[in-house]
């Protein structure tokens, strides 16, 4: 409770001189000046955040400083607990991934994993959303075509995958098919549910207004139907590296996961571990650029009812 | 109703007082897979003369919005002939200005993006400064000027209704669809709207079918008042209506006049709700 008394008693004392030397470059556009109680609040919230963000590197911290020390040879300290052939150490992890870089094959690799990501998502995206569409929008073909694709939806997707590498051989045209086969049915299915969705009288008001068809789909369909799609693009998005990853682990000799099922298969743990972080940080990339993309397309759903643009 | 405003920016009032709409012994008969056959409204026999302004009354279920959609050719009807400036209607009747109980404002838009959307559609060759201007002008006759810029999901639901005001009349539309334009808003706020929607109509004079349930709003637009009976929806009765509208609307809804008319639709609204299920 030391810290909550802190933020809160010198705050009467505190707000005029910190308004004083804050520039304060969000808030002078409008008011000259806000009130000692929206600062000591806006403060407070602020303060939450700091403790927020020192708990969760304090707590990595931990974590990582744990793994280091309780792991090693067996019985090499007392306090050795976990055998390092197991669970590997971060100094290991780290030393096997400087390796892969002073090789020359993190990058490489990386480039591979990602290039078949890309052009598997652009495959699969393009083509849930053009097929999605033009199932959603005509009534009579989606009716007839729905229980085959829940029927194809309901194939494991991973059985497919010697199926593709009969089709497209080894290289990277059957990591592309499986990865464009993920993306596609997740972005298919929800471009198909947003076009369903979409408000009939918003449509009949523009065809009032002399809309044609293709104005009915850029103006009301498209937009409307945006929610869905972002979704099932930010869904599929980190199912593009999963499939990638997946393919080159089956039948490869490049890309992060062919660099995973080597370490695996000369037991060399911190090599598997290497691969694994390397993975979570593009999946992590990954996930941060989709967040960046939807929060430009949808600007318009976080205005609420009180303008506030958060 | 007898001075008719000059509206020197438009080319409307050249041609004549709005468009006329006609329903000829006119059906429509809903058919669903769960239950029988619905007969929404039957045999109507209705003339909206050009530039008049007519209120539909009725309780709920009497085919009320069927006949609005019909007008609009959003619907076709299943027997009989809907007549607009004397020609029958085949598809999407493009020259009418439609606003429902919802606003159907897209939320994706700004408001001027909104109040421009119908000047986005086929058949508006102006550049974009004139569109621009008239979005602008719409906007301030509804006074909404300050507001072009913010999202639908900013506003009231009392604005809304004043920027789906403004878009149904930025392309200046003959006529003026209305299904309960101002249902879901307070007393105060439909008196208000209500007196806008008048001033606006002094300024170009228009073809209106509006629909309420609401008796006292019906008499207090209206030229004529149709009303309705349900199940199925009929016309039971036609009031003429003649009201000074030029001053205050608050004191003419006091007249006795409008009392005298309210309470007889209000009787004659009774006398026809026997039928004991409502909705449709």
């Amino acid at each position: 409770m030391a810290t909550a008394d802190s933020t809160r008693a010198p705050a009467p004392a505190s707000t005029p001189a910190r308004a004083a030397h804050d520039p304060a470059p969000v808030t002078s556009a409008k008011p000259p000046q806000p009130s000692p109680l929206v600062a000591k609040l806006r403060h407070e919230r602020r303060m939450r955040w700091w403790r927020l963000q020192g708990a969760r590197v304090l707590l990595l911290i931990v974590l990582i400083c744990g793994w280091q020390f309780l792991v090693g040879k067996p019985g090499a300290h007392p306090w050795t607990l976990v055998d390092e052939y197991y669970v590997s150490k971060p100094s290991a992890i780290w030393d096997a991934v400087h390796g892969w870089l002073n090789q020359g094959v993190l990058f490489s690799n990386i480039w591979v994993t990602t290039k078949e990501m890309i052009l598997g998502f652009a495959i699969g995206a393009t083509l849930g959303l053009a097929i999605g569409f033009f199932i959603g929008t005509s009534k009579f073909v989606g009716e007839v075509l729905t229980p085959f694709i829940s029927a194809l939806y309901s194939v494991p997707r991973l059985a497919l995958v010697p199926l593709f590498l009969i089709w497209f051989g080894l290289g990277i045209a059957s990591k592309l098919a499986f990865v464009a086969m993920l993306v596609f049915f997740l972005v298919f299915y929800n471009t198909y549910a947003g076009v369903r969705d979409v408000d009939k009288d918003l449509l009949d008001t523009l065809r009032v207004m002399g809309a044609r068809r293709r104005h009915l789909y850029l103006k009301v369909t498209l937009p409307s139907a945006m929610t869905w799609i972002l979704a099932g693009l930010r869904t599929s998005a980190p199912y593009a590296l999963v499939g990638a990853v997946t393919a080159e682990m089956i039948s490869s000799n490049e890309g992060m996961g062919y660099l995973l099922t080597r370490s695996s298969g000369q037991f060399f743990t911190a090599g598997v571990f290497g691969a694994i972080v390397v993975m979570m940080v593009m999946a992590i990339a990954v996930n941060g650029l989709v967040v960046l993309a939807e929060h430009r397309l949808l600007s318009w759903k976080r205005r609420g009812v009180t303008g506030d643009e958060r | 109703m007898s001075t008719v405003a000059v509206t020197p920016q438009t080319g409307a009032g050249a041609e004549e007082l709005g468009a006329g709409i006609g329903f000829e012994d006119v059906s429509k008969v809903f058919v669903s897979a769960e239950s029988d056959a619905f007969t929404a409204i039957e045999s109507i026999d209705l003339t909206i003369e050009p530039g008049t302004f007519v209120t539909i009354v009725g309780p709920s279920g009497c085919g009320k919005s069927t006949l609005l959609n019909m007008a609009a050719g959003l619907l076709k009807p299943s027997s009989g002939t809907v007549r607009y400036r004397g020609s029958p209607v085949t598809g999407v009747n493009t020259d009418v200005g439609y606003m429902t109980q919802k606003d159907n404002l897209l939320p994706w838009r700004r408001v001027e993006d909104n109040v421009r959307l119908p000047l986005e559609m086929p058949g508006h060759h102006r550049s974009r400064a004139e569109k621009t201007a008239m979005v602008e002008a719409q906007l301030a006759r509804v006074g909404l000027e300050k507001f072009g810029r913010r999202y639908p999901a900013e506003l009231s639901g009392g604005m809304r209704k004043r920027v789906a005001l403004a878009r149904s009349l930025v392309y200046d539309p003959a006529t003026l669809l209305m299904d309960e334009p101002f249902g879901a808003l307070d007393a105060q706020l439909r008196l208000s709207l209500q007196g806008q929607l008048l001033e606006l109509l002094r300024r170009d004079r228009k073809t209106v079918l509006f629909v309420t349930h609401d008796i006292e709003e019906a008499v207090m637009l209206a030229d004529r008042v149709v009303v309705f009976g349900a199940n199925p929806g009929r016309i039971v009765h036609v009031e003429d209506v003649h009201l000074d509208r030029s001053g205050d609307l608050v004191a003419a809804r006091r007249s006795p006049e409008v009392a005298e008319i309210c309470g007889r639709l209000w009787s004659m609204l009774e006398t026809h709700e026997e039928t004991p299920d409502g909705d449709r």
